[in-house]
């Protein structure tokens, strides 16, 4: 391996992990609201956390601007909710007597 | 084709003891999806060229209204947690939305709301497959080359990756404490979406106007209050 090639592979990784570097803030951001959605929904009897970790998150996004630090971070929601339904699935056979909802509906293609 | 997707998920189904209703009921869901996409198709061809982050933002506000109002008329009409579920899954557009507004009433609303919105997201590309073809026949588009491929390019592959640990569990590959491990990974990557979904709701960007939120509305209402009644005959709840 030329020291060229060395150098080009290290510039790489570095900006790899730069790259994923960008997205920490954003994503302890939405973990931050997320969690005071929680902590809210404590205190407040027959409520899911849900409600609250997106009425605080439209609350921040409307009210002050998002310094431009966290915005990709805050884009990696849906990467988030597609893992999240993954490992769901998981947890599927013990919630559900039905693991397999698409066959039904090819069934319904027929 | 049909004749293999018929037999296996017939087969399938008895495995799995799967109700005749339940894939009646998510069927009718998919028919209501393609509705509702055909009818947002044809307002948007009047809109001509809307800048996609706006078209974006409103439907946004719009899944963020619905995560608030479904419960609220849940709770009100003391809905079952598995009506709610089928209920939100049909209805809701966004999955983000879906599974937030389906989480927001309980958990067991939230796990139903979340299949039947991957069954109807699973389904989309056959819908558009059928549209397209129809299309084709009619000379109103090009032959569809390769129905496989146009297939795959709809599928959201994420869904891959569902099935997958499904059969994996349901074939008794994890271990009760490595079931709960992930189930406990999966509700922290939840946490984050909604978070998400609050942080990404921006009243101001939803420039696109009133009258396509105003058509989307009344989109989302016929489909709510169809499949409202389709669940009600079905369910029989």
């Amino acid at each position: 391996m030329t020291v060229n090639e060395l150098t080009m592979r290290l510039s790489r990784s570095i900006n790899l992990g730069l790259g994923s570097a960008r997205y920490l803030p954003g994503i302890c951001l939405l973990f931050v609201v997320g969690y005071l959605g929680k902590i809210v929904a404590n205190y407040v009897p027959h409520t899911e956390y849900v409600l609250f970790a997106i009425a605080i998150g439209m609350l921040l996004r409307n009210t002050i601007k998002i310094p431009q630090i966290f915005v990709p971070g805050i884009n990696t929601y849906e990467f988030w909710l597609k893992t999240g339904i993954v490992l769901m699935a998981a947890a599927w056979p013990c919630k559900m007597s039905f693991p397999s909802v698409l066959p039904a509906c090819c069934w319904w293609w027929q | 084709m049909i004749f293999v997707a018929l037999l296996s998920a017939t087969y399938l189904g008895r495995l799995f003891g799967l109700s005749e209703r339940m894939a009646t009921l998510i069927g009718v869901g998919v028919g209501i999806c393609g509705v509702s996409a055909i009818i947002g198709t044809t307002g948007a061809i009047d809109a001509k060229e809307e800048d996609a982050s706006y078209a974006i933002a409103t439907i946004m506000v719009f899944g963020a209204i619905m995560v608030f109002l479904f419960p609220l008329l849940g709770h009100m009409w003391g809905l079952s947690d598995e009506f709610f579920g089928f209920w939100t899954g049909l209805s809701l557009d966004n999955t983000a939305a879906a599974v937030a507004t389906g989480f927001a009433y309980s958990e067991a609303a939230g796990n139903l709301a979340t299949v039947v919105k991957l069954s109807r997201n699973a389904l989309m590309g056959v819908v558009i497959l059928i549209i397209a073809l129809l299309y084709a026949r009619k000379g109103l588009r090009d032959r569809v080359e390769n129905k496989a491929a146009f297939l795959w390019s709809r599928f959201p592959k994420f869904l891959l990756g569902f099935l997958a640990f499904s059969l994996l569990a349901t074939l008794g590959f994890f271990d009760p404490g490595q079931v709960k491990a992930l189930d406990n990974m999966s509700k922290w990557f939840f946490l984050l979406t909604f978070a998400g979904v609050g942080l990404s709701t921006e009243f101001s960007r939803m420039k696109a106007g009133l009258k396509p939120f105003l058509v989307g509305l009344g989109v989302e209402t016929v489909a709510a209050a169809v499949s409202y009644v389709m669940i009600l005959l079905l369910l029989g709840v």
